[in-house]
């Protein structure tokens, strides 16, 4: 059924629309919420706040197009919020995937997977925030900015940190020799 | 493809492995609580009204009394907030705050007051005016806001201002010789220096809520301290001994204050004005030796790692090269030459950063004496130059061809240190 009528019978007050649109959206916010909070539990709970805020305010959207990265938004706040509450209290509990998707070289992919999980739980959920929303929901950085209310030049400097980081584990990781910079930032 | 795409590209699929897990059966259940819940009426609530970023954004934890008074003030307050983004939205794109981007305005001081020119149509337009002393505007690295002094008797203030004049707000304490204002990459405070020349103190503020000024102490005074690229995590600075004593250069995290030494300082080794690469890669950085009778300044340019440090070349009868300045694209340095052992005969010279040739020389004698400020406009393609005369009165900016040397006053003649607007491309 075509999501911009779905949006419209929300709107409307149709709940059997918005059941729809949140069983197709709910997979990926909890996998979202899940990157940015590192906690199963939390992320249940924000994608929970967001999807009762996305009921409520529904009527306030203006375009329907624009439906997905609005509740984007709304989760990826929702967790920040909850991350905020929860800031005294560190959360650094590991994820355990059910399942593993068939990749060629299984062990490369697993080591590659934990090579980034790494960096991202170094990082805040602020910055796990930004990588998901740019890398993982596919927002440009200046949607992300406006999402965080963040200077885009903050959003494309971390990005740019997380990134580097990713890269320099991988590349340590994979032997891959680094090369140097030479005068004026070129790469040799 | 290299690995680096290659790693982009994957990366979507990375994030979907670690992210995954069951079904979240929890839906049916937030499904329930929703069915019971009545949708805010279209028309009965300010969000209808206002952009979609504004209506997701994240709501105070604290529930306030919803009473009358309140909510008149909350739609106030909305709509105010609703102009200022009305506003913000003439300007939709943001430049990075690093590399090159468009040119913008180029501010400038006179008489106490800050302007703005448009170097294409040469209009100025007034940003700060009353009977205050203002002085020094500096942009942020997306060209939305200027930092500025404001002379108070003996002692300064750092001002931000909006690029439009507007919301002018102090950010910190009066203070004594105030100088190097600059914001850091991503705008959210100011950096500045204040102090004596025996100990030179280096202060951040932030830029927006409470200012709360901070000194960065790491237990020496901090000369020409500069906010590494790209991040700005960081501040590369000089440390102020003499130059018998000589000087090194440092780095101080500015979260942790972390101090780790780029060169030690060594007596009769003297390095001033640090200027870090627009990539972050290299410092280039002007190095002396003790001589009471002539200049020695050369440029040199080391690694950020404190490795590589070189010297740039000149040419034979030159005597000295000092303050550089990074183009925008990190590829070129615009320097100050002498031929005479003191500040006379001067040329301007923009050098490969490579070090591969002794570069492009502007006539001589445009600048004679003391720190000549250069800024290289956002695109790479002209320099702004603030020159002196020999005994270091300003004159009239000039405005400088990288590729062939040749200058021209700048049409707004404005005197004092350059300051071009960064903007969007």
């Amino acid at each position: 059924m075509d999501q911009r009528w779905l949006v419209e019978q929300a709107r409307k007050g149709d709940h059997d629309a918005f059941a729809e649109l949140a069983r197709a959206a709910v997979v990926r916010l909890d996998r979202a919420a899940r990157l940015i909070l590192r906690d199963p539990e939390l992320a249940r709970d924000a994608v929970q706040d967001g999807l009762i805020r996305a009921w409520r305010d529904l009527p306030g959207l203006r375009d329907p197009e624009a439906f997905d990265g609005w509740l984007h938004r709304l989760t990826v706040n929702a967790c920040l919020d909850l991350a905020r509450r929860r800031r005294r209290r560190p959360i650094e509990v590991e994820l355990s995937p059910i399942h593993h998707p068939a990749v060629a070289d299984a062990s490369a992919g697993v080591a590659r997977r934990d090579l980034v999980e790494n960096v991202l739980r170094s990082l805040d959920a602020d910055g796990r925030a930004i990588v998901v929303l740019h890398y993982y929901l596919g927002l440009p950085l200046t949607e992300v900015a406006a999402t965080l209310r963040i200077p885009v030049g903050t959003v494309k400097s971390r990005l740019h940190h997380a990134l580097g980081e990713m890269r320099v584990a991988i590349a340590t990781d994979t032997n891959e020799p680094q090369r140097e910079p030479i005068a004026g930032g070129q790469l040799a | 493809m290299t690995l680096e795409q290659r790693f982009e590209r994957d990366l979507p699929l990375i994030l979907d492995d670690i992210a995954m897990g069951p079904y979240p059966d929890y839906v049916d259940g937030v499904l329930s609580t929703t069915a019971q819940r009545r949708q805010r009426a279209s028309w009965t609530f300010p969000e209808r009204w206002l952009p979609v970023e504004l209506t997701t954004a994240r709501v105070p934890q604290t529930r306030l009394p919803w009473r009358q008074v309140i909510v008149l003030v909350a739609l106030i307050a909305l709509l105010l907030a609703a102009s200022a983004l009305y506003i913000g939205s003439r300007q939709t794109t943001l430049p990075e705050p690093f590399g090159r981007a468009s040119n913008g305005l180029v501010a400038y001081a006179r008489d106490g007051d800050i302007y703005t020119v448009d170097p294409k149509t040469n209009r100025s337009t007034p940003i700060t005016t009353g009977r205050d002393l203002d002085t020094s505007p500096t942009w942020s690295r997306d060209g939305t806001r200027l930092a500025f002094r404001r002379e108070t008797g003996a002692s300064s203030v750092a001002y931000v201002v909006d690029a439009d004049g507007r919301s002018a707000a102090p950010v910190s304490d009066p203070m004594r010789n105030m100088s190097e204002l600059a914001f850091s990459p991503d705008g959210s405070t100011v950096m500045f220096t204040a102090g004596t020349d025996e100990l030179r103190e280096t202060w951040i503020a932030n830029t927006t809520g409470k200012p709360d000024p901070r000194r960065i102490d790491v237990g020496m005074s901090m000369v020409s301290p500069t906010f590494r690229p790209p991040e700005g995590s960081e501040i590369i600075f000089a440390n102020g001994s003499s130059v018998e004593q000589g000087r090194g250069i440092f780095a101080v995290n500015v979260k942790t204050g972390a101090v780790r030494t780029i060169l030690p300082a060594e007596p009769g080794n003297f390095r001033d004005w640090i200027r870090v690469s627009p990539d972050g890669s290299h410092i280039a950085y002007s190095a002396a030796t003790a001589s009471d009778v002539r200049n020695t300044f050369v440029v040199h340019i080391v690694g950020a790692d404190g490795t590589g440090d070189r010297a740039l070349p000149m040419p034979e009868r030159a005597t000295f090269q000092d303050g550089p300045s990074w183009s925008n694209d990190s590829q070129r340095l615009a320097v100050a030459r002498g031929y005479a052992d003191r500040n006379s005969d001067m040329a301007l010279t923009v050098i490969p950063a490579d070090g591969s040739s002794t570069g492009i020389e502007t006539e001589r004698g445009l600048t004679g004496c003391c720190d000549t400020a250069v800024e290289w406009a956002p695109d790479d393609t002209v320099i702004l130059v603030s020159p002196n005369d020999l005994d270091g009165v300003r004159k009239p900016q000039l405005l400088w061809n990288p590729e062939t040397g040749a200058t021209q006053v700048a049409p707004w003649g404005a005197k004092g240190d350059p300051a071009w607007q960064r903007t969007s491309r």
